[in-house]
C-alpha cells in the first residue's frame, strides 16, 4: 500500500518549524516511512514503494519529486528513469512551467511535490492517487491516506465532520471540488497545482471540460484504430510494472477488452506478468455473468478463477472501517475485498485490474443526447437524419422526440447537479437545500463546462471524479487497484471524440465494440445487457436488517437532520407497501453513518 | 383480478380497471389457504385465519377484490424464469425493412394503440388468447432466424413511430402482433417490483426475453402471463 506524507512550512516561521521537526522525528523513526526528500521548509516520505510500481522519482536541479508511477507520452507507455528531467539546462523554467511539463509528456499514477524555494503539490490528471492537505501549528500536511496524517497529531487536533459538506454529501454523491466533508481538510483536484504557501491562487493546468472542448474529428475507422491502440498501449503499460496480476474479469465489455489486451495470444513482449482472471458472481442472472467471463477468458488465453460472492454477509464489517476523509461505497467490497486480499496473496499478484471507468471513458449513457451533440457541431446538415435514427435507437425514443428534445437542449438552462437530489427519497429538507449552494461543492470547471452539449457535458461530469485507490476495509491487505481505461491518453482521446462517434451505430459503447470486434467473442461485442448486483445487494440488505434499523433509526444522520427519521423508519418496516427508497439508497447511508460515526460531533449541525 | 406474492406484500392488478394495489400480508397468515387464487406457500397444512387474515378478508371483499366461491380457475402466471435475451443481431446484420413489413409495423402499432384507448387489460387479455395458438415454450433452432429477423425489422422501424423508454406496454402490445403476424406467438408478460414499486411489461418465448433485457426484467414478478 503506497503512501505518502509531505510537510512544508516556512523556513523561516520558527514555531512551524518546530511543529515540522517532531512530526518528521515520528516518521523518521516509524518504519517502514523512507525519507524521499529534505529541504529547508519542505520533507516528504513514503512507504510501501515497490521499484517499476510506485516510487519516488528525484526531478534534476532540485526540482523535487515525483511519487508514484511515471510513464512517457511518446512513445506511449514507456517507462521513465529514477531520476527525471523535465527541462533542458538551456530552457528557463519555474515551478508552473515543470508542473505543465510533466501533465503534457507524461502520465500516470503520481503526486509530485515541486520545489522553487516555496513548494507546491501537483496531482496527475487522473487522480488515481490521493491527495489531501490539511494545516497544523503552520505546517501544510499533504498526504494520500488519512490515518497517516492523523497519526502525527494530538487528539485535540483531530477534525470534526462539517454537516453542511456531509449534506451536500448526501445530495450530491462524492463532491468533485476541493471540499470534503471534514473540517480543514481539502483535495487537490486532479490537474491541479496548488501552491502550499497559499499566497498563490491554485491553478488547473489540466481538465476534463478543456478536452471535451477539443473536438477531435475523426472517421469512424481512423477513430476505432485510435481507441484500439490507446487501451493497448495504456494496458500493457500498466502489465509491465508487475509480475503477477489479477483482472476482475466480470465478462463485461470493458474487462473483456482487458483480457484481450493482457492475453497470452496477443503477439506483444511487453507483457510479461501472470495474469489471472477472476469472476466474481451470485445467484441472480443479474449478478451471475460467469458464462460471459468464460468466454472471454477462453478467448484471451487466460486462466480464470469463479468465486461466489456471500449474500449473507455480515455488514457489520463496515464500523471497522478506516479514516477517510470522505465517507466510502462498501458494497462490492465487503466480502469480495477479503477475496480480493485472499487471491491476491495465493497468487503472489501485487496488483487487481479493473475495467472500472469504462462506462464514462467508451461511453454507456443509453440516451438521445448524441443528436444534441451532433448538432451543435454540423446542424441541420446532410448527416443529421442518420445521426437522428442513431440517437433514437440508442436513447429509445422516437426519431421525432429526440429531434426535438435535442434541438431544445441549447435553450435549456443547466444547473450543476440538478436532479441528483430529486431520487433520494429519505433526506431531509435541508440537504435538498444543499442544491441551491451547489457551486461550493462541485469541481471548479464542471461550472465553466455547462455550456457543453449535454452528451458531452454529462461524459466529462463523470470523468472528473476518480475512483478510490485503497481499500478502507481490507488496508494493506488488498491489492493495489489499477483501472487502466482512466489512463490520462485515454481519457483525453474519448473526450475528444464526439459522442454520436463513441455511440456508433446507435450502441452504448458502439465505438469500442468495433475498436474490439476482432479480438473478443462476438457474443460479447454484441451483448447489450449489463450485469449488476441489485438482487445481491438486496439480498444483502434484508439479511442485515437489523443491524441497518440500529444504524439508522437513531444514528447520526438522523440526529443531525440529515435524514428523516420517520421515512427511514417507513423504508425499513415490512408494515408498508409503499416504499419509495431503494435498496442502494440504503446501503449508502449506511456507509455514510459508519463514517460519521468516527468522528466527534460537529460543533454546529445544520 | 391478478396477484402474486413478493416477499411479505401481495400486490393486486385489476384488470379492468388498470389498477394496482398492494397489501402487506404476511404468507403464514394462512390467507392462501381460504382464498381461491391467492398467493402463498404450497404444501402447507390448512389452518384457521389469524385475526388480521380475517379483517384483511372482509375489507377486499367489501372493495370487490375477492367474490363467492366459484369455478375454481388458476390464474397464477406459468412462466419459465428469464435467463436470456433475444439477441437479434446474432445472425448478422439487419436486413433493410420491406415495404410488407413496414405495412405490418403499422398494422401492428395501430392496433395496440387502439386496444389501450378503448379496451381494458382484461378485455386485452382475452383478444391476445381467443384463437391464437400456444406459444412456443422454448425458442428452438429453427426459429432463431425469423425470429431474430423479424424483431430486427420492428426494431429499425420502432424510431420512426414511437418512444419505446416509458412505454413498455404499447411496445410489447406492438411487437406481440407483428410477431404474430409471421405466425410467431409470444407471452405477453407483465410484472411487477416493490422497493420502490413498479409495473413493467415485455415478451417472453420460453426463458427467452425479446424487447428488453433479461437482467431488466427479472427484478419484476410476473402477476400476468397471457
Amino acid at each position: 500500500m503506497f503512501r505518502y506524507l509531505a510537510l512544508a512550512w516556512q523556513h523561516d516561521d520558527t514555531p512551524a518549524g518546530h511543529a515540522a521537526a517532531e512530526m518528521s522525528g515520528v516518521l523518521r523513526h516509524r518504519p517502514p516511512w523512507q525519507p524521499a526528500l529534505c529541504r529547508r521548509g519542505l520533507e516528504v516520505f513514503t512507504r510501501g514503494s515497490a521499484p517499476g510500481v510506485n516510487q519516488a522519482l528525484a526531478l534534476q536541479n532540485h526540482g523535487g519529486v515525483v511519487l508514484g508511477k511515471l510513464f512517457r507520452r511518446a512513445p506511449l507507455g514507456e517507462a521513465v528513469p529514477d531520476q527525471l528531467t523535465l527541462h533542458r539546462s538551456s530552457e528557463a523554467a519555474d515551478l508552473k512551467s515543470s508542473a505543465a511539463r510533466l501533465v503534457s509528456d507524461y502520465w500516470g499514477r503520481y503526486v509530485a511535490i515541486l520545489d522553487d524555494g516555496r513548494a507546491a503539490v501537483l496531482r496527475d490528471p487522473s487522480g488515481a492517487l490521493p491527495c489531501f492537505v490539511m494545516r497544523h501549528q503552520g505546517v501544510s500536511i499533504v498526504f494520500s491516506w488519512l490515518e497517516d496524517a492523523l497519526s502525527l497529531l494530538p487528539p485535540t487536533a483531530v477534525p470534526e465532520v462539517d454537516v453542511h459538506a456531509l449534506a451536500a454529501h448526501l445530495a450530491f454523491g462524492e463532491l468533485g471540488g476541493a471540499s470534503t466533508p471534514l473540517t480543514g481538510i481539502t483535495q487537490v483536484l486532479p490537474g491541479q497545482l496548488l501552491f502550499l504557501d497559499e499566497r498563490r491562487p491554485p491553478c488547473l493546468l489540466w481538465d476534463a471540460a478543456r478536452h471535451a472542448r477539443k473536438a477531435n474529428p475523426m472517421a469512424v475507422e481512423e477513430a476505432s484504430t485510435a481507441l484500439a491502440q490507446t487501451v493497448r498501449a495504456c494496458t500493457q503499460a500498466w502489465a509491465a510494472c508487475h509480475q503477477s496480476l489479477l483482472l476482475r474479469l466480470s465478462g463485461g465489455l470493458d474487462s473483456s477488452i482487458l483480457a484481450a489486451c493482457l492475453g497470452s495470444r496477443v503477439a506483444n513482449d511487453r507483457v510479461a506478468a501472470r495474469v489471472t482472471c477472476v469472476n466474481y458472481h451470485s445467484p441472480g442472472a443479474d449478478s451471475d455473468e460467469r458464462r460471459y467471463a468464460r468466454l472471454a477468458a477462453r478467448a484471451a488465453g487466460l486462466e480464470l478463477l469463479e468465486r461466489e460472492r456471500h449474500s449473507r454477509f455480515d455488514i457489520r464489517g463496515i464500523l471497522g472501517v478506516a479514516r477517510t476523509p470522505a465517507p466510502s461505497h462498501y458494497v462490492g467490497r465487503l466480502g469480495a475485498g477479503r477475496m480480493d486480499a485472499e487471491l491476491a496473496a495465493s497468487c503472489n499478484a501485487k496488483a487487481m485490474f479493473t475495467g472500472g471507468g469504462g462506462d464514462q471513458v467508451f461511453y454507456e449513457f443509453p440516451q438521445w443526447w448524441p443528436l444534441a451533440d451532433y448538432l451543435r457541431d454540423h446542424g441541420c446538415g446532410a448527416g443529421l437524419p442518420a445521426a437522428a435514427m442513431q440517437a433514437a435507437r440508442l436513447g429509445r425514443v422516437s426519431v421525432w422526440r429526440a429531434l426535438r428534445l435535442a434541438m431544445t437542449d441549447r435553450l435549456r438552462k443547466r444547473r450543476v447537479l440538478d436532479a441528483a437530489h430529486k431520487r433520494l427519497s429519505l433526506i431531509t429538507e435541508a440537504v435538498r437545500g444543499q442544491a441551491e449552494h451547489a457551486d461550493r461543492y462541485v469541481h471548479p470547471a464542471l461550472l465553466a463546462a455547462l455550456d457543453l452539449p449535454i452528451g458531452k457535458l454529462t461524459q466529462t461530469q463523470h470523468l472528473m471524479y476518480p475512483v478510490a485507490y485503497y481499500d478502507p476495509f481490507e488496508r494493506e491487505a488488498a491489492p493495489e487497484l489499477v483501472n487502466p481505461l482512466l489512463s490520462q491518453p485515454l481519457v483525453e482521446l474519448c473526450l475528444g471524440l464526439p459522442s454520436y462517434l463513441l455511440t456508433a451505430g446507435g450502441r452504448p459503447r458502439g465505438l469500442a465494440r468495433r475498436a474490439f470486434a476482432a479480438e473478443l467473442p462476438a457474443e460479447i461485442t454484441r451483448r447489450r445487457s449489463k450485469g449488476g448486483m441489485e438482487e445481491h445487494i438486496t439480498a444483502l440488505f434484508w439479511h442485515n436488517l437489523g443491524f441497518a434499523k440500529e444504524m439508522l433509526l437513531d444514528g447520526k444522520l438522523v440526529r443531525w437532520g440529515l435524514l428523516d427519521r420517520r421515512l427511514v423508519e417507513r423504508a425499513l418496516s415490512s408494515g408498508s407497501t409503499r416504499h419509495t427508497s431503494r435498496i442502494g439508497e440504503l446501503h449508502v447511508y449506511l456507509g455514510v453513518e459508519a463514517w460519521a460515526r468516527l468522528w466527534s460531533n460537529p460543533s454546529a449541525p445544520p | 383480478m391478478r396477484a402474486c406474492a413478493i416477499g411479505n406484500q401481495v400486490i393486486l392488478l385489476d384488470l379492468q380497471r388498470g389498477r394496482y394495489f398492494g397489501v402487506v400480508a404476511d404468507p403464514q397468515c394462512g390467507m392462501s389457504q381460504h382464498i381461491d387464487g391467492w398467493p402463498g406457500p404450497e404444501g402447507v397444512a390448512a389452518s384457521a385465519l389469524s385475526r388480521r387474515a380475517a379483517e384483511l378478508t372482509t375489507r377486499l371483499s367489501a372493495h370487490g377484490v375477492l367474490t363467492p366461491p366459484g369455478p375454481v380457475r388458476d390464474c397464477r402466471p406459468h412462466l419459465d424464469e428469464a435467463a436470456s435475451t433475444l439477441d437479434a443481431y446474432a445472425a448478422g446484420a439487419p436486413r433493410r425493412p420491406r415495404l410488407q413489413g413496414a405495412a405490418g409495423f403499422i398494422a401492428s402499432a395501430s392496433l395496440a394503440w387502439t386496444w389501450l384507448q378503448v379496451c381494458s387489460l382484461e378485455s386485452i387479455a382475452r383478444r391476445i388468447t381467443a384463437g391464437r395458438p400456444q406459444p412456443s415454450a422454448a425458442v428452438r433452432a429453427e426459429m432463431c432466424r425469423p425470429l431474430g429477423d423479424a424483431v430486427c425489422e420492428f426494431e429499425s422501424l420502432r424510431p420512426l413511430v414511437f418512444t419505446t423508454r416509458d412505454n413498455c406496454l404499447f411496445d410489447s402490445l406492438a411487437l406481440l402482433h407483428f410477431l404474430g403476424r409471421g405466425g410467431i406467438h409470444a407471452r405477453w408478460v407483465v410484472g411487477v417490483r416493490i422497493q420502490p414499486f413498479g409495473a413493467h411489461s415485455w415478451l417472453q418465448i420460453g426463458d427467452m426475453v425479446l424487447n428488453d433485457l433479461h437482467e431488466n426484467v427479472r427484478r419484476f414478478r410476473p402477476i400476468l402471463v397471457v
